[in-house]
């Protein structure tokens, strides 16, 4: 119990220095506002107050003037712009129609450059073709010359080694029926060579 | 005397040693103890002659370099040698057919494959079977490329 008093009494005594401190607050702040101000500082003042007033004039005509100048550099840019975009499809137009006219004579000279190696191909192939043709033509008359030069070679060659060294009993008939159909002009021969 | 040329003597070199023979035997005074050639016997016994005497030589070596100045020659070449018996053959039926006296120069050629080839001072007549391939070789190539 005691010490529930104390507390009580300890926490109303600094309730009251509380409340003390704070009037006196109260009171040094009321002598602030009603202190008495001299002539050169009401001038100061009223210097401070048109100060004021004029750069807020100041601000608002500044604010007005940017504003208008805002509105006309938009403008402005507006036209700069749409000038701009012409100017840009003009010369876009301009560079697009060259352009296709490069394009266009590249593709025509293209073409006559193709159809020009096309051509020259088709006559380098026919060409080709006939330069093989001759040349199979040579290769063949060729070989069908050397066949002919030598076939009597070759079958001369080919008989003599099949058919071996012909007896002369197997061709004695035919020399003697060769010679005695051509005795009359072995005849002549030795009659005219005496 | 005429006399007649046997089979076996055929060629111009056999007339000259024929007549070298004769003219040695001539200029002998005996023809004892001598051995004659073949070709010297087969001429006397062609002509049925028993005994060599010195007319008889004399003879005979008129005929033989009568033989060398105007008997006539060919040459033949064969695709193969003829037998002894074949060659006296064929030179009897060459000598009824072109010339009693002809003489005749064999050649073995074994590249004409068949048959021969007769040369004169003339002419030559090709009966080869080589010769007649190189002949037909255009019927021979056009064979081969129509097949």
């Amino acid at each position: 119990m005691t010490s529930v008093i104390l507390i009580l009494v300890a926490a109303a005594v600094v309730l009251l220095i509380l409340i003390i401190v704070l009037v006196v607050q109260h009171f040094k702040d009321m002598a602030k506002s009603r202190a008495i101000t001299t002539p050169r500082q009401e001038l100061t003042q009223m210097s401070r107050q048109a100060r004021a007033q004029a750069q807020e004039k100041i601000s608002i005509a500044t604010e007005k003037e940017v504003m208008a100048l805002h509105k006309l550099l938009q403008a402005q840019a507006q036209s700069i712009s749409s000038e701009f975009s012409k100017q840009l499809q003009a010369t876009t137009n301009e560079q697009l129609k060259a352009f296709e006219a490069a394009l266009s004579d590249t593709l025509m000279a293209s073409k006559a450059q193709i159809t020009e190696v096309t051509k020259t191909g088709a006559e380098q192939a026919k060409l080709a073709k006939e330069n093989l043709t001759k040349q199979t033509d040579f290769a063949k008359t060729k070989a069908l010359e050397s066949v002919d030069n030598n076939i009597a070679d070759i079958m001369i060659s080919y008989l003599a080694e099949v058919a071996g060294d012909l007896d002369y009993q197997q061709q004695k008939d035919y020399l003697y029926s060769a010679i005695e159909a051509n005795k009359a002009a072995i005849k002549k021969d030795i009659e005219n060579g005496i | 005397m005429a006399y007649k040329l046997p089979a076996t003597i055929y060629n111009p070199s056999q007339l000259r040693s024929l007549q070298r023979e004769l003219k040695q035997l001539k200029s002998l005074r005996s023809a004892q103890n001598i051995v004659f050639s073949e070709n010297l016997q087969e001429l006397a016994v062609t002509n049925s002659v028993k005994k060599l005497n010195t007319k008889i030589v004399s003879e005979m070596l008129s005929f033989i370099e009568t033989l060398i100045g105007d008997a006539p020659e060919v040459s033949v070449s064969l695709a193969s040698s003829p037998g002894n018996e074949d060659r006296v053959e064929f030179i009897s039926w060459m000598r009824r057919k072109i010339h009693p006296q002809l003489m005749i120069h064999f050649v073995i050629r074994p590249e004409l494959l068949a048959g021969c080839i007769v040369r004169t001072a003339k002419g030559v007549h090709d009966w080869s079977l080589k010769t007649a391939l190189e002949t037909n070789k255009e019927k021979l190539t056009k064979r081969l490329i129509n097949a």
